[in-house]
């Protein structure tokens, strides 16, 4: 479902060229799940959004099924994400002037789906916020706004979630309560996963494990035992 | 239409109260000003003819020459004068120095002047329009000058030596135009009361005028006293022709509309720079929220579309919004200069609607959609990044850019 071939990727600043990404090869197939682990500032988040069409690699190829991403201009790269992708962030990134409701429902309805406001009612139910759908993101704790984040990613239904240290803002309780959830969605929908994390346990949990250090992978894909 | 539920949902937050603000400001300053003018304007053009009472006037400092009409009487030319002055009244305890005029019966020889029974009227029902001033005896009076006298219709008050009846409102003289730059209220009264009263004495600052109009048939001897009368003229007096007497209310106007656009100009600027303040304050709030759209693949365009729409609808809004208020300014300025305006005003056209939702459209496209500008380009990546505040100094010089155009844009109009 995701190949990708040599990828590096330079920037360059006024100390001159940084390499954040050098040589990266992997595939993830469909259902898989994937998790980039490593030290701070190794290059994971930079990873994550070459891999999700965000960012582009100074060299090298991704291709989401099959189509090269990276021969696509940035148009392009967001129509391969339209209803495809979603995303879980370590900042959960609510926008706190909605409701958590409205929040679920927003890329439904930017997708033209019909009862957004319904289905999203569904996903917050599943997450176990049923009965804060009208909350405002500030009226809910750490571990909530993370939920209701869930509930949105998963209620585009997307193909490919990608995760960004999702339980790097919370304590260890709530974490693991929020990957519980991550897991099982993840089971249930039959998502593709793939997170970055710091955690040793969550890494555990993937499928699979590519670590970076300084930008380089350390490890090949490890199976998982 | 998602534009609009985006729309109502910042509404709701609280993000757009002061952009709202600030564009209702706008069009409510545009719009009354320009009421306001279109009305002087258009009550120019209409009372122009009647603006002197006459055919022609000689105003003068010194009372009129009585062969000048002995000779107008031979020559079937018809004539009144009038002597404007300002005298103390009384009315018990309270007194008031009014701007006086008293006219001849004869007067007004064009146009009408305009009375009614009933304290400031403004409903057209109230109002009559009569071919003479006030009897002998009478006084017609300013509405304001009840109050201040505290004073009713019917009753007396005493103007030098003589006691008067007050027995009508004075709404308008034909030739009020005249007398704009009176402060007292202005009473009308019988030319005949002048010597009973003894308010006119040697010395006294009295503005005589001799008005003059052809009798019907009798053009040509008008024209042939005109030409007599011109010889006469010393240095006291001055002719005055109707379109000098419409050039001088012009110009008055025109001051008035002037400083009223100044006014109206440094409003939009204020309100232009508070809503480029706005914008971007707004902009920034919306810099998550597009950066996950773009996450999500919504293409730079339809985020420039979703933002196009939504401003136009809050334009459409707030615009409509400003043009109420702009009308209700209006008449409550009209209200409180009503007594200083020679001329009642005409309702006024479409045109300064127009120009009130104009302004509205232009102000959020000249100071909102710049702040707005640079959204669709937000990254996505921004979306990975732990705080999403980026590229605000660039919105705020392109915001100032916008104060800038639209203020000089508003400034020449
Ligand atoms: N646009 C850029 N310009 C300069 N340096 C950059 C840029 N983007 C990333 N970097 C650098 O590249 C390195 C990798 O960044 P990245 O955010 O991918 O690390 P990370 O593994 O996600 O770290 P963390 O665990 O702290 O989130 C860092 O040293 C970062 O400072
Ligand atoms: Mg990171």
């Amino acid at each position: 479902m995701i190949e990708v071939s040599n990828i590096n990727k330079q920037v360059v600043t006024s100390e001159g060229t940084l390499n954040i990404l050098q040589q990266i090869n992997l595939s993830v197939a469909r259902g898989e799940s994937l998790a980039i682990i490593g030290p701070s500032g190794s290059g994971k988040s930079t990873l994550l959004g070459i891999l999700a069409g965000l960012d582009m690699p100074s060299s090298g190829t991704v291709a989401i099924d099959g189509e090269d991403i990276t021969a696509m201009d940035e148009e392009g790269r967001a129509a391969v994400r339209a209803g495809h992708v979603g995303f879980v962030f370590q900042s959960f990134h609510l926008l706190p002037g909605l409701t958590a409701l409205e929040n679920v429902a927003l890329p439904l309805e930017l997708q033209g789906i019909d009862n957004a406001l319904q289905t999203a009612r569904q996903y917050l139910q599943r997450v176990g916020l049923g009965e804060r759908v009208t909350h405002y993101p500030r009226q809910l704790s750490g571990g909530e706004q993370q939920r209701v984040a869930l509930a949105r990613a998963f209620a585009c239904r997307p193909a490919i979630l990608f995760a960004d240290e999702p339980t790097g803002n919370l304590d260890t309780g709530t974490g693991e309560k929020i990957n519980d959830l991550l897991f099982d969605l993840n089971a249930e929908e039959g998502t593709t996963l793939i997170l970055v994390t710091h955690e040793k346990t969550l890494a555990a949990r993937c499928g699979r494990r590519l670590e970076l250090q300084a930008g380089r992978q350390v490890e090949q894909l490890a199976e998982s035992a | 239409m998602l534009a609009l539920k985006m729309l109502l949902r910042s509404w709701r937050g609280g993000q757009l109260g002061l952009i709202f603000a600030s564009l209702v400001l706008a069009v409510a300053v545009v719009t009354s000003v320009a009421l306001l003018a279109e009305r002087v304007e258009r009550a120019l053009v209409k009372e122009s003819s009647s603006f002197l009472a006459a055919d022609l006037v000689v105003s003068s400092s010194v009372a009129i020459d009585p062969t000048w009409l002995e000779r107008a009487q031979k020559m079937g030319v018809r004539t009144a004068q009038k002597a404007s002055f300002g005298s103390m009244t009384f009315a018990g305890d309270e007194m008031h120095l009014a701007s006086i005029k008293a006219v001849e019966s004869s007067y007004p020889l064009r146009g009408a002047v305009k009375r009614s029974t009933v304290p400031f009227a403004t409903d057209e029902l109230d109002i009559e329009a009569v071919a003479s001033g006030p009897q002998s005896g009478e006084l017609w009076v300013d509405s304001r000058l009840l109050p201040l006298l505290n004073i009713e219709l019917g009753d007396s008050i005493d103007v030098g030596d003589g006691s008067f009846n007050v027995s009508h409102i004075l709404i308008e003289e034909p030739d009020s135009g005249s007398s704009f730059s009176a402060f007292g209220a202005r009473i009308l009264m019988n030319w005949s009361d002048l010597p009973a009263s003894g308010v006119i004495q040697p010395g006294s600052r009295v503005s005589y005028r001799f008005l003059i109009a052809a009798s019907e048939g009798q053009e040509d001897n008008f024209e042939t006293y005109v030409d007599w009368l011109k010889q006469q003229l010393d240095i006291h007096d001055r002719l005055i022709t109707p379109d000098e007497a419409q050039a001088s209310i012009a110009s008055t106007m025109d001051k008035g509309r002037r400083f009223l656009l100044l006014a109206g100009s440094i409003g939009v600027v204020l309100a232009g720079i508070a809503l480029a303040l706005a914008s971007h304050h707004f902009a920034n709030g919306q810099l998550l929220q597009v950066a996950l759209f773009k996450s999500w693949g919504i293409s730079a365009s339809r985020v420039r579309k979703l933002y196009f729409q939504q401003i136009i609808l809050l334009g459409i809004a707030g615009s409509v919004v400003g043009l109420l208020i702009g009308w209700s300014f209006h008449q409550l300025l009209i209200s409180v200069v009503r007594d200083w305006l020679p001329i009642t005003l005409p309702a006024a056209g479409s045109r300064p609607w127009i120009t009130g939702f104009a302004t509205g459209i232009l102000c959020l496209l000249g100071f909102t959609l710049p702040a707005l500008w640079h959204l669709p380009t937000q990254s996505p990546l921004a979306v990975l990044r732990r705080d999403s505040q980026a590229k605000s100094l660039n919105s705020l010089i392109r915001g100032s850019l916008g104060v800038l155009t639209v203020a000089r844009f508003t400034l020449l109009v």
